[in-house]
């Protein structure tokens, strides 16, 4: 097959000028006949038209003077307002009080970074409609005084009962005090964004038999108390410069900034804690053993009598203790598909917050907003930015579609007209396709020596490497390969995966007549 | 040197001295400056303010250590630069919004869909901001310097300190790669359709 390249050079030559008039001549009757050439001189056109537009953008309008305080001499006049990581600028006096007053003035810019719609709104009026969920926000507090920390998402079947035992808020932007115990039934999920700029994301596990209810969950008396809890999180200490967080059982992912010299933020299991400086990592917990994800930075892992066990370097994964049938305990490399499976909410709260209301509907598996991914196996509320007006569905078939909102007197709703599409079983006029395993087998089986070599380069480096995965395919309606996902518990490889996915894109299936995925799992075993 | 430069000159030796008021000078000055190179970084993304709040911190932090090797300007540049690539690099990690098959989006309502000029740049902008994340680190910083910020290829080889010669190679293949991102993306396609001469005379869309 002729693979043709767009003449680049040429085309650019061609909307200079710069080319002789023969030479024009010759790639004008060239374009006549060639349409990746026609659509990549449109491609050019596009471009310059869009960086022209880009150039001629400004940033977004931050009132400077408006929010700027006075001059660093008058800043002793009474406390700052600030918010989020405000509170954690430098250490030495001089430093901090001016970054105090620095951070003040980009906090609040960003607050009209959410309400820009349009070009660059000089200094925005806020909306009437709909109210905002309202935050207070704090005082500059001392370093050792309380953090505030706030719900950003909290899905059906969570809890939060307090240090004295009265039952806490877990709606969107309530907050959570030092003390309070989370609880989430298996499939819930709650983000939390503390004041010292950390995204904690809990996600409840499904139990399995070596998992134990606390004395706690036994206790509860509604139609959920027979069933066991996921996910139990007590937020120990919540302070500035210490964060302490318990995990008796559950998977908690969190997102922590560089820490100052003397913060300190832990995570502390059944049988380890662990201690980092700025990162982002995964610890899970089903009561008995640990496992640590990390995904950047480095984090230190002890053992409860503070014996350090060993110290993680992005990206590996560590556990110890797990399930009877996991690998014993060891490092192994974690997926950028699996940091990203992990991610916690990212956004910051602000006072002009809404609450996002989602069900459960038919042909949603999972949605997308705020660079997060959240399941859309039970319905949720978050604490979004007013000016949200879409986020991305990604439905059963593995389509990803925007959905708009409609802003109501509750805050944010699906419009009625997603609602309807979304709910429906089956996207009309587009049936999804099949095939049987007879015709699935073939094309794997004759892919297996491209992935015998890959597993066969991943040894190079890894001779240690065996694992047990699956492959999650999405073919199009002509039977081609839309996406490949190479997915394990441990993560495979990173590398592996790459190869793995690169070389079952190239495979062919007979057309199954519709969107069409399955899985095929694999299993990369040394032979000795 | 011009009064210009002397005066912050001395307002940099100051503020290195802790003198409060010429640090609080000094970022008021160059606040525009870290906002737009941020912004030019991003594009128009809602963790711009992270950015620059950043940025902001770190020339606070930093300004002791600058020795007038290097333009002020040149220095902050590359300073918000750098926080701006950190940024984009620990984004990679953390999931992206995946290709918006747009011929099949919900149609949505029109109430909340602002549908002014302005609102359509950005959301090209970006669209095409979300391309420039399938480019290198080096390739996209060229384009970006070049394209979007209006830099000439021997400013861009200074800041990098990079041979010219580099800098227009890279800026070519970052474009040539851009331009056959373009053609394969749907969504972009469909924005960029307002955009040309035929569509303007056709029907106004529903």
């Amino acid at each position: 097959m002729n693979a043709h390249q767009p003449k680049v050079a040429a085309l650019l030559a061609l909307e200079e000028g710069a080319l002789s008039e023969a030479g024009r001549h010759r790639l004008l009757r060239h374009l006549d006949g060639c349409a990746l050439c026609r659509n990549t001189q449109e491609s050019m056109r596009d471009y310059a038209r869009v960086s022209g537009e880009i150039r001629a953008l400004d940033p977004p309008a931050m009132d400077w003077e408006r929010l700027m305080p006075d001059a660093p001499s008058h800043s002793d006049a009474g406390p700052r307002r600030v918010r989020g990581p405000a509170s954690r600028a430098g250490d030495g006096y001089r430093w901090a009080l001016a970054a105090v007053i620095l951070l003040s003035v980009v906090g609040a810019g960003g607050w009209l970074m959410r309400l820009w719609g349009g070009d660059h709104a000089p200094v925005a009026t806020r909306p009437a409609e709909p109210p905002s969920v309202a935050l207070n926000e704090p005082e500059v507090p001392a370093a050792d005084a309380p953090a505030a920390t706030w719900v950003l998402l909290a899905s059906d079947r969570v809890r939060a009962r307090q240090a004295d035992g009265s039952e806490g808020a877990t709606g969107p932007l309530a907050r959570m005090p030092e003390g309070t115990r989370v609880q989430l039934w298996a499939g819930a999920r709650m983000d939390l964004a503390t004041e010292g700029g950390a995204s904690l994301s809990l996600r409840g596990l499904a139990q399995t038999a070596s998992t134990r209810p606390t004395d706690e969950a036994d206790d509860q008396a509604d139609d959920q108390a027979a069933e066991p809890f996921g996910a139990e999180l007590v937020l120990e200490r919540l302070r500035l410069r210490h964060t302490r967080l318990q995990l008796l059982r559950g998977e908690l992912s969190q997102q922590v900034p560089s820490l100052a010299a003397g913060e300190r933020y832990e995570v502390v299991t059944a049988a380890h804690r662990v201690s980092v400086r700025g990162t982002h990592f995964t610890v899970e917990s089903d009561g008995h053993g640990t496992r640590v994800q990390l995904f950047e930075g480095t984090v230190d892992v002890f053992d409860r009598n503070d014996r350090r066990i060993t110290q993680l370097t992005a990206p590996s994964s560590w556990q110890a203790g797990m399930h009877a049938d996991d690998p014993p305990a060891g490092v192994t490399e974690v997926s950028a598909q699996a940091a990203a499976n992990h991610a916690p909410l990212q956004w910051r709260p602000v006072d002009d917050a809404v609450a996002l209301t989602l069900p459960t509907l038919a042909r949603v598996r999972e949605w997308q907003f705020e660079h997060t991914r959240v399941s859309a196996e039970l319905p949720f509320r978050a604490g979004v930015a007013r000016d949200t007006d879409q986020l991305l569905a990604t439905l059963v078939d593995g389509r990803i579609v925007p959905v708009p909102l409609a802003a109501t007197a509750e805050g944010l709703v699906l419009t009625e007209a997603a609602l309807g599409e979304l709910s429906r079983a089956r996207r009309l006029g587009r049936a999804p396709g099949n095939l049987t395993p007879e015709q699935l087998v073939p094309v794997v089986e004759r892919g297996q020596p491209a992935l015998q070599r890959c597993y066969e380069r991943t040894l190079r480096n890894r001779p240690d490497v065996s694992v047990s995965v699956t492959l999650r395919l999405s073919l199009r309606d002509n039977g081609s390969v839309q996406h490949a996902a190479l997915r394990g518990q441990p993560a495979p490889p990173a590398a592996l995966s790459k190869c793995v996915e690169r070389v079952a894109l190239m495979w062919r299936f007979p057309s199954p007549g519709g969107p069409f995925t399955f899985e095929a799992p694999i299993r990369f075993r040394p032979v000795y | 040197m011009s009064a210009r430069e002397v005066e912050l000159a001395e307002l940099l030796a100051r503020a290195q001295d802790g003198d409060l008021e010429a640090c609080d000078r000094v970022l008021r000055d160059c606040r525009q400056d870290v906002a737009r190179i941020a912004f030019r970084y991003l594009g128009p993304s809602p963790d711009l303010e992270d950015v620059v709040q950043e940025a902001l911190l770190q020339v606070y932090r930093s300004l002791p250590a600058f020795k007038g090797e290097s333009r002020f300007s040149t220095w902050l540049y590359r300073l918000v630069a750098n926080v701006a690539k950190m940024h984009l690099r620990a984004k990679g990690s953390r999931p992206q919004l995946a290709a918006i098959e747009a011929q099949e989006a919900p149609r949505h309502d029109e109430g909340r869909i602002a549908s002014d000029e302005a609102t359509a740049r950005r959301r090209r902008a970006s669209a095409l901001y979300r391309l420039l994340d399938n480019l290198s680190d080096k390739k996209r910083e060229v384009l970006v310097l070049h394209d979007f910020e209006g830099m000439a290829p021997k400013r861009i080889a200074d800041l990098l300190d990079t041979p010219i010669m580099t800098v227009r190679t890279r800026l070519f293949y970052a474009r040539k790669e851009l331009y056959a991102l373009m053609t394969e993306s749907p969504e972009l396609r469909e924005l960029l359709s307002e955009l040309r001469p035929a569509a303007d005379e056709g029907e106004p869309s529903p």
